[in-house]
């Protein structure tokens, strides 16, 4: 049984299709790639799962119960989190504020303090910078943050919209490690990207949308190696 | 030249800031003292009287940072919670006798209600929109209290409100008025402060920082918003039935637009998010107009002119901009020994 499983789902904003009745399936342990271009519904995908905006028709399965427009603290709860598109940190809060804010469902105070301790075994940075407003971050920390953030609550499934978007080459690096090391470390993980070559080398399968539909679909190597793929979104060169 | 002078007179400006934070248990002590003996060493009933009317402003600013600054929703209506609550008080008083503790739980209670009603069809809107949306409910409130003459004697206003009185004993010196709003302004203070130091008040920077994060964390931003929308305005009721009890006499005028203009001017003016900020900037704002008496004619004009100056040298308020809380952590932190764990 997959961890998370997407049926025909569609969001419209008023008369906007964004998602067009897409189906996918993520199996647990597996790191997963939706690549499109702007507008193709990647990030309305990710808010539908997390509950942060209304699907219109279709089915999201998660851990075998259905968790269709739930309100989101609810799928927090039951274990998928989000770090979302352009680094959205809590910017006058201290660094230390925005992670305890990670675990806000959670009421356990052991659990906030042992989700802060891992943060910052994970990102060394974070601790040096705790009582920082996170405003005062470089990119690269601010999208460190918003990942620990996510993981404060242990999280089954974890989302990642962009987390390369505007970031140095370098760093780009760093964050695609840790993803593989978040996973490494048992938690499956969505990937929405637009550097789509990054993406799709750390992943194990992949999506491509365009427009709101599903195109193709294979694993990490498969679409990397697909003339269509190649042509759209890695520049022509492979 | 001018940039560096500038930058000098910031870190000048944090440093203090500083100071202020790691000492700010003797501040504190040190402004309580002041404020206690204040009225025992100027015995003016022309100065008490203005000091009232800071301590008064000041849970109207504090209670309006609190959506304003810690939320981040305007609010150009507030003096229409203040009417409610001292139309409440008002109308308990002198129809059914109630005394002023009661009127003003009442009032505080009324107040907030309209505050979830307001609340609870317009939360859902952001921004300037909203704010639109509080000028018209301050709007529409100053009317119904213009127009429902059955209830408020509509132009005419409610007089013979009667004094305060605890157990039998009558408040009518300006002294005992006095200490009556400073023990309200220190309710009102550590109302705030402790819900800001919650998990209640996480949840509204967050949501003033970043709406949609906040709700991607599991915050639900709606029921938070209407929890903060029903204490800013139960506080300003609470405000505005000491208001009637004080003055003795209310009517639609005192609670219009110009004086949510007025509120939120001292809020802004002394910081946004910041508690001692907003008693600064309403202090600042009650004393002003009584100050410049003395250019009389000019004096409208001086005081624009003043604040205009003060909010191009320092455009997010006094102390805005300054969180003493994370001034003190990062404190705290730095002297630390680093590597420690001591601070998880």
């Amino acid at each position: 049984m997959p961890l998370l499983e997407v049926k025909d789902l569609s969001v419209s904003f008023g008369v906007i299709k964004a998602v067009k009745g897409i189906s996918f399936t993520i199996n647990e342990g597996e790191i997963v790639t939706l690549i499109g271009a702007n507008g193709a519904g990647k990030t309305t995908t990710m808010n539908a799962i997390t509950g942060v905006v209304k699907s219109q028709s279709g089915d999201i399965v998660f851990n075998g119960s259905s968790i269709t427009n739930s309100n989101p603290a609810d799928i927090v709860k039951k274990g998928i989190s989000m770090s979302p598109e352009g680094r959205q940190v809590f910017p006058q809060m201290t660094v230390r504020e925005n992670l305890e804010l990670g675990a806000y469902t959670v009421k356990d105070k052991e659990v906030t303090k042992n989700g802060i301790r891992n943060a910052y075994e994970l990102f060394p940075i974070l601790k040096e910078r705790a009582f920082q407003q996170a405003g005062t971050l470089s990119g690269g920390e601010q999208q460190m943050l918003a990942v620990a953030r996510a993981l404060m609550v242990n999280p089954k499934l974890l989302l990642l919209d962009e987390p390369s978007l505007g970031l140095a080459p370098l760093i780009v690096q760093n964050i695609f490690n840790l993803i593989l090391k978040i996973r490494d470390m048992g938690t499956t993980v969505l990937l929405v990207e637009q550097n789509a070559r990054m993406a799709l080398s750390i992943s194990d399968r992949g999506y491509v949308l365009e427009t709101g539909k599903i195109v193709l679909d294979g694993t990490g190597k498969e679409l990397m190696n697909n003339p269509k793929v190649i042509d759209a979104y890695l520049g022509g060169l492979s | 030249m001018a940039n560096l002078n500038s930058k000098n007179k910031n870190e000048l400006f944090s440093k203090i800031m500083e100071i202020c934070a790691r000492n700010s248990l003797i501040i504190t002590i040190i402004s309580l003292l002041f404020a206690i003996s204040f009225p025992i060493v100027f015995s003016s009933q022309y100065l008490i009287n203005i000091a009232i009317n800071c301590l008064m402003y000041s849970v109207l600013a504090i209670s309006l940072n609190l959506i304003t600054g810690f939320m981040g929703i305007t609010s150009l209506g507030h003096a229409g919670f203040m009417g409610v609550g001292a139309y409440t008080a008002a109308i308990l008083s002198t129809r059914y006798g109630v005394n002023f503790i009661f009127t003003s739980i009442a009032a505080t209670i009324v107040a907030s209600l309209f505050g979830i009603l307001l609340g609870l069809p317009t939360l859902r809107i952001k921004g300037r929109y909203l704010a639109i949306v509080t000028l018209g409910f301050g709007e529409i409130m100053r009317i119904i209290e213009l127009n429902w003459v059955s209830l408020t004697r509509g132009p005419m206003g409610i007089s013979g409100i009667p004094r305060m009185s605890l157990f039998g004993v009558a408040f009518s010196k300006p002294i005992h008025k006095y200490y009556v709003i400073l023990v309200l302004l220190i309710i009102t203070v550590y109302i705030v402060r402790s819900l800001m130091n919650s998990r209640i008040g996480r949840a509204f920077s967050s949501i003033r920082d970043d709406e949609i994060a906040a709700d991607a964390m599991g915050i639900n931003v709606f029921k938070y918003k209407i929890i903060g929308f029903a204490i800013s305005s139960g506080l300003a009721g609470l405000a505005g039935a000491y208001y009637a009890h004080y003055m003795g006499f209310i009517d639609p005028n005192a609670f219009t637009f110009d004086e949510s203009i007025l509120i939120l001017s001292m809020t802004i003016m002394g910081g946004m998010a910041s508690i001692p900020g907003s008693i600064i900037g309403a202090s600042f704002l009650s004393i002003l107009p009584e100050a410049l008496r003395a250019v009389a004619d000019y004096r409208q004009i001086v005081y624009g002119l003043l604040l205009a100056v003060i909010m191009v040298f320092k455009p997010s308020g006094l102390l805005g901009g300054y969180n003493l809380k994370h001034i003190k952590q990062r404190f705290n932190f730095e002297q630390s020994t680093k590597g420690v764990d001591n601070h998880v």
